[in-house]
């Protein structure tokens, strides 16, 4: 895959690079070789500056097998050389891959499987046009009607009872933007209490919908704009599952883990420990303009702040590390306003 | 052992002054680096090889999230020790 270059190829781009003879390179290169080797057999150890550092390893004995015949054999104890490579090698290696992060697995897991379902149905009408949308659209297909059937359902038991006639002219409009926090929560329920009766269950979700389309009726009416579908989710109370950290919860609601200082800067006060979640608290989602992958200016001055927010957090919480961290994060962020 | 005792000690060897030696050292460690980030391996005789090859993305499990997370690719340097190294650490 990797060609190979040449001893001799080195001298004399050596030679060549320092202007010194190729005889002087030739022996420059040898004197360091054999230096380091010195330096292993009488130390254990070497390193050449900015290049990396060789350590001799003590190998334990180990059974082995015969790679031809697959007989059975003792590998005796021995040596070996260890390398390991400087940040400033790392770093020049790695350049092209740099920018890439790790990321959250999405399948395989049930629980992940399940809260990635809303996210899609909010991203797909903005990207109509997506490949993945016949997926979707019989997500959706499936989705819709199930949900629209609930909510009558519940509208129909429960309207005698409750001030109502607000609530009934709402009904058309809310299900494609309401739908992916009822289903979450009542999933979520499902998951933590499966032997919780239905009875209990439906009261629950009447009582977290029915103040969320008045709020947003009301943010509506204030605004005096049209409402985007993806503003749907402001401030629903995300209910935070166990082992949840604020950037799984990020990566779920934003579609990006780096945003999760929104949520700490919404929820959380600068003398908390950002590493800590308050796993009872049901969280209030900041709302963004644009979405991860078209952020508006606004949302990257949001961004910054929370990030500077989180920094001092993580000051306050004697992790001089992590506090560093988030104020390059906020300061990559004020960045991009420009 | 530090790059300037090394530096002190390869210029007395190669009656070289401190100045250039460390000239040629720099220059050495520059392309060693070079060759590595362009992806070509090569041997330095009695030590032993070295490449730079792409670690490929894989799933991981991260302990303090508790959560399985994707590994981005990443291109790692390897070492490989040379025979007569080998042997050499063999006879101490």
């Amino acid at each position: 895959m990797s060609e190979k270059v040449t001893y001799g190829e080195i001298v004399d781009a050596l030679a060549r690079k320092s202007g010194q003879s190729k005889q002087k390179s030739e022996a420059f290169t040898k004197a360091l070789i054999a230096e380091i080797k010195y330096e292993l057999q009488e130390n254990g150890k070497a390193s050449i500056t900015n290049f990396g550092s060789f350590k001799v390893k003590e190998v334990d004995e180990r059974q082995g097998q015969n790679p031809q015949t697959g007989e059975p054999i003792t590998i005796p104890a021995h040596k070996r050389v260890s390398f390991s490579p400087y940040k400033a090698l790392r770093e020049r290696v790695n350049a092209k891959y740099a920018h890439l992060e790790t990321r959250l697995v999405k399948e395989g897991n049930s629980t992940s499987e399940k809260k990635s379902q809303p996210k899609e149905d909010r991203k797909k009408p903005v990207a109509a046009n997506s490949k993945g949308m016949s997926t979707t659209t019989m997500v959706l297909g499936i989705l819709v009607p199930a949900v629209v059937l609930i909510l009558v359902a519940l509208l129909l038991l429960f309207d005698p009872f409750g001030s109502g006639n607000t609530e009934t002219s709402s009904v058309p409009m809310p299900p494609a933007t309401e739908m992916p926090a009822q289903t979450e929560s009542a999933e979520t329920e499902q998951e933590t209490e499966p032997e919780g009766t239905s009875q209990q269950e439906q009261p629950e979700t009447t009582s977290s919908s029915s103040p969320e389309t008045t709020t947003e009726e009301q943010t509506a009416e204030i605004d005096n704009q049209p409402v985007r579908v993806e503003s749907s989710d402001v401030e629903i109370d995300y209910r935070v599952n166990q082992n949840e950290w604020y950037w799984v919860i990020a990566e779920n609601i934003y579609g990006n883990a780096q945003f999760w200082p929104l949520l700490f800067q919404q929820n959380q006060s600068v003398d908390d420990d950002p590493d800590q979640v308050n796993a009872s608290l049901g969280l209030i989602v900041p709302e963004l303009e644009g979405n991860s992958d078209n952020l508006s200016e606004a949302d990257l001055q949001k961004l910054a702040t929370a990030a500077r927010m989180v920094s001092e957090a993580y000051q306050n919480a004697n992790k001089p590390y992590k506090a560093e961290a988030y104020a390059r994060l906020a300061a990559k962020w004020e960045r991009e306003i420009q | 052992m530090t790059k300037a005792e090394v530096l002190k000690k390869l210029a007395s060897d190669l009656d070289l002054t401190q100045a250039e030696t460390e000239d040629l050292y720099d220059h050495f460690v520059e392309g060693l680096t070079l060759l590595l980030s362009k992806n070509k391996g090569f041997t330095l005789p009695g030590l032993g090889s070295f490449k730079a090859e792409v670690r490929e993305k894989h799933k991981s499990y991260n302990p303090h999230y508790e959560q399985m997370m994707w590994i981005p690719p990443k291109k790692v340097v390897h070492f490989n020790q040379s025979s007569t190294l080998k042997d050499e650490l063999k006879e101490d």
